[in-house]
């Protein structure tokens, strides 16, 4: 049975859109992470679904109820709704145990004293009952977070929604956050998250959204989004890899300041000495014996580089399209470089090269 | 001993103490003058002088048709304060009519009548101009005797104060009842005598006249200033109180004259430097004079209470305004905006005392309501724009997200602005509303420019009758900063409270 309901939701902002035309389905009891590059309007979809924002266009139905219509009884659906916001946002004013039981009391009409046994049984599910009487600003951030989650499930909720909980938190406290997280997600509570912990998303999720140019990109199970990423947009966001990019023309060969760039990004991410070497070497003999010869020989044309490097020591790889200097010949097969050849052998493997002038190597790392 | 810092409370003590010291040094300074020759005699000696008349008052010509080349003309608001300055050198002479200004002179050490006179009049009575009225009124005060005039001129310029009442109005009044807007600090001729009533030589005339014509009169009293436009406004039918017919004035307001009266100088006396009283001696006659004589600690202790009911009053009235406007600015409508948005710039754009004028004299002009209550609804007003800037900026000074973490629970917008965002920009906005509050109570001073007689005009009327300036406004400095610091204890104790329920972590109904 499906709870939420979105369909063709856009939200335009003056200067940017970041959801256009989404639709989603979300059932009972399916743990849902979001994920994505920041501002791709990942955060826009949680606060539509509650109608913190107010979408464009598109409809969304919540439990039967749709937020979009005008006049529909906002109140009644965000009580079904707990969010967890970035920024805790706890009643500053009240103590951890009166800013969950003052909900209850004004929303579901509880006496005090039900919503202090309440409270205090939320409090001892996230671990902090001995925290009950301290004010907000006495409390560290995963604390506050914690009261957060508790004052939301207090609710008893149907859906949760969880907007990057852990961001705003010093990486001390993330863990404790996410162990309450995880408990939950075990519960069989529907729950969307949206979440730069990639291994959060992985161990809790039955289903992953990778969100990135305002709509869902691609969707799977975490084997599918984490293992095998259809798109490329996916991958690059999941393998967290970055690319340096250099075209060479005829009229601009500035090999110094190709070579200048390179250093940058390979300082940048962090490659080890004899890494960054490899790279070096095998970038400069490819230009400088390969391709530059060949570019003069021609006078016109160009040549795309460009080298690729996962986070965590993944595989570095260097590519190169020459399409246009194709002309009379690859510039691979010419004896005139065989020493070239050979450096460039001993510090890349070259893994495949078709007729249409690209060639790929993939940088010895050891 | 332990070398410890002076605390609070004892520094402040020390703070009082040399205030009152200094006050009374200067209270006693007006009698180190003795009776003696005045210090000019002649028109040109006050040439290049500086010379003072009472506020409305239009005999800056006159004065200058004697003494061409004076060096200026200054205007005061009341006799007393004319004493004060010529004591003090600020002026060298200043104009007044003869039955004042010899009593004046008379009770005023180091003041002296000028032997020239600056010419001849009458006093009169003031009409709206072309007032039916007018006519009647003359037509009964020319069936009152010659003699019975005299005796009362007799009574009220004599030395004798025990007789210096008014006869009661217990005849049956017929013909309704008048208002009389009476000067109160022209002392014989209209005054506050003991107790705090409106007494003097114009009273009792005008009572004479209204037993001819079976009405009955309701003095009030005010600056010399404020009388004519109480006539001209409508708000009351006569205005006396020494007022000397002129031809300017007749421009404005139509006359019955009932007395003879000349303009006259007072100036110092020459060279008058003996010590008739010493110090301490002085002091204490002027405490008595002050607080004993007439009862007049009961007309301070009135005007304390005025000022406090005003101020309590208008600030209560002026915050339920603020979170009024608070709450219209909520709907977040085009005309409620713009009308908040009007209000407060006409507020921010307007003089405390120009308000007060304008609603008393203008727009409450023909409403009969006491001045006090308009002198509230002034404040209320002006104190109502203030609290809604303060608690506007409170509001804004809390993050947003409360409202979101509130929104997002369920609660609805009323609910979440009452329960979650108010209650935590009272943090902000109590403090700066009790500093506003204290702010209010001092500006309630000018109250008296609309006739309601406060702790200040309290302070002035007394000065009109003891005829020297220091004591009372020492006196009326000495209470307000009492007065300012037990308000802002008390609205303190909120902020305690709130402190309290803080640090004791009770919950409500669970405890």
């Amino acid at each position: 049975m499906s709870l939420i309901e979105i369909k063709g939701l856009t939200k335009e902002y003056a200067d940017s859109t970041p959801l256009k035309d989404v639709d989603l389905t979300v059932n009972e009891g399916e743990v849902i992470s979001i994920i994505g590059p920041s501002g791709t309007g990942k955060s826009t979809l949680m606060r539509c679904i509650n109608r913190l924002e107010t979408p464009t266009s598109g409809t969304i139905i919540v439990d039967g109820t749709d937020v979009t219509a005008a006049g529909a009884d906002l109140s009644a659906v965000r009580k079904k709704m707990g969010m967890v916001f970035q920024q805790f946002n706890l009643f500053s004013h009240k103590m951890a145990i009166e800013n969950i039981m003052m909900p209850q009391m004004s929303l579901l009409g509880k006496t005090p004293k039900e919503a202090y046994t309440e409270a205090l049984e939320q409090l001892r599910r996230v671990g902090l009952e001995s925290k009950a009487r301290k004010y907000p600003d006495e409390l560290s951030g995963g604390q506050k977070q914690r009261v957060a989650i508790a004052r939301a499930l207090a609710m008893h909720p149907k859906i949760m929604l969880f907007d990057e909980p852990t961001s705003a938190l010093d990486p001390t406290m993330v863990s404790e956050v996410l162990s309450v997280i995880r408990e939950l997600a075990g519960t069989g509570l529907t729950m969307l998250i949206v979440t730069h912990e990639m291994r959060l998303a992985r161990d809790v999720s039955s289903r992953v959204l990778y969100i990135d140019n305002g709509g869902i990109c691609e969707q799977g199970t975490p084997e599918q989004i984490f293992g095998h990423p259809k798109e490329e947009l996916t991958r690059r966001f999941v393998f967290r890899i970055h690319s340096w990019e250099y075209t060479l023309s005829a009229e601009n060969a500035d090999v110094y300041e190709m070579m200048g760039q390179l250093d940058d990004f390979c300082m940048h991410r962090f490659m080890g000495e004899k890494t960054a070497t490899n790279c070096r070497l095998a970038v400069e003999e490819l230009t400088v014996s390969c391709l530059l010869p060949k570019l003069k020989k021609l006078g016109k044309g160009s040549a795309a580089l460009r080298l690729n490097a996962g986070e965590d020591g993944g595989e570095i790889v260097l590519e190169a399209d020459y399409p246009e200097l194709m002309d009379g010949g690859d510039p691979f097969d010419n004896s005139d470089n065989v020493l070239s050849l050979m450096i460039l052998g001993k510090v890349a493997e070259r893994q495949k090269t078709d007729t249409k002038g690209t060639v790929r190597f993939v940088i010895r790392q050891k | 001993m332990k070398n410890r810092p002076i605390g609070y409370r004892k520094a402040l003590s020390r703070i009082a103490a040399a205030f009152m010291l200094v006050c009374f040094v200067l209270t006693a300074l007006p009698m180190f003058a003795a009776a003696a020759e005045p210090e000019f005699k002649t028109f040109s000696e006050l040439s290049g002088k500086t010379i003072a008349a009472i506020t409305g008052s239009p005999f800056e010509d006159l004065i200058r048709e004697h003494i061409p080349d004076v060096k200026e003309v200054q205007f005061y608001p009341s006799s007393p304060d004319m004493t004060l300055a010529l004591l003090d050198g600020k002026i060298d002479a200043y104009f007044m009519n003869n039955a004042v200004g010899e009593l004046i002179a008379n009770k005023n050490e180091g003041i002296e009548v000028f032997p020239q006179s600056l010419g001849d009049s009458d006093f009169g009575i003031a009409f709206a101009k072309n007032s039916p009225e007018r006519a009647k009124w003359q037509a009964a005060y020319e069936t009152i005797p010659q003699d019975t005039r005299q005796a009362l001129w007799k009574k009220w310029t004599g030395a004798d104060d025990s007789i210096k009442t008014l006869p009661p109005q217990d005849w049956e009044g017929a013909n309704g009842t008048i208002k009389a807007a009476v000067c109160d600090t022209l002392e014989p001729m209209s005054y506050v005598g003991k107790d705090g009533e409106l007494i003097g030589f114009d009273e009792e005339m005008i009572l004479l006249i209204a037993k001819q014509l079976d009405v009955k009169v309701e003095f009030t009293g005010m600056e010399f200033g404020a009388m004519m436009p109480e006539v001209q406004s409508g708000k009351a039918l006569i205005a006396a109180g020494s007022i000397v017919v002129t031809d300017e004035r007749e421009e404005v307001v139509d006359f019955l004259r009932y007395a003879p009266a000349s303009y006259i100088l007072l100036v110092r006396s020459a060279g008058g430097t003996g010590n008739s009283e010493g110090f301490f001696a002085g002091l204490s006659a002027s405490f008595k004079r002050t607080f004993i004589t007439d009862g007049r600690w009961k007309l301070l202790l009135s005007g304390l209470g005025v000022t406090l009911i005003t101020a309590v009053c208008s600030g209560a009235l002026g915050t339920l305004i603020g979170f009024g406007l608070v709450n219209l600015r909520r709907k977040n409508n085009i005309i409620g905006n713009k009308f908040i948005e009007g209000y407060g710039g006409l507020f921010a754009g307007l003089p405390v005392v120009v308000v007060l004028m304008v609603l008393y004299y203008v727009i409450f002009a023909a409403a009969n309501i006491p001045a006090m209550i308009v002198a509230i609804i002034g404040f209320a007003l002006i104190f109502g724009s203030r609290s809604y800037n303060v608690i506007q900026n409170a509001l804004s000074a809390v993050d947003s997200g409360q409202r979101e973490a509130a929104l997002a629970l369920g609660y609805t917008e009323g609910k979440a602005f009452r329960e979650v965002v108010l209650p935590q920009a009272a943090n902000v906005y109590l403090p700066l509303l009790r500093a506003q509050f204290i702010m209010l109570l001092k500006e309630t001073s000018i109250a008296g420019y609309i006739t309601v007689v406060d702790l200040t005009r309290a302070g002035d009327l007394i000065r009109s009758r003891t005829m020297e300036a220091f004591f009372p406004l020492v006196v009326v400095a000495l209470l307000y900063f009492i007065l300012t610091k037990v308000m802002s204890k008390l609205l303190g104790l909120i902020d305690k409270s709130r402190d309290k329920q803080r640090r004791e972590r009770r919950i409500k109904g669970v405890d």
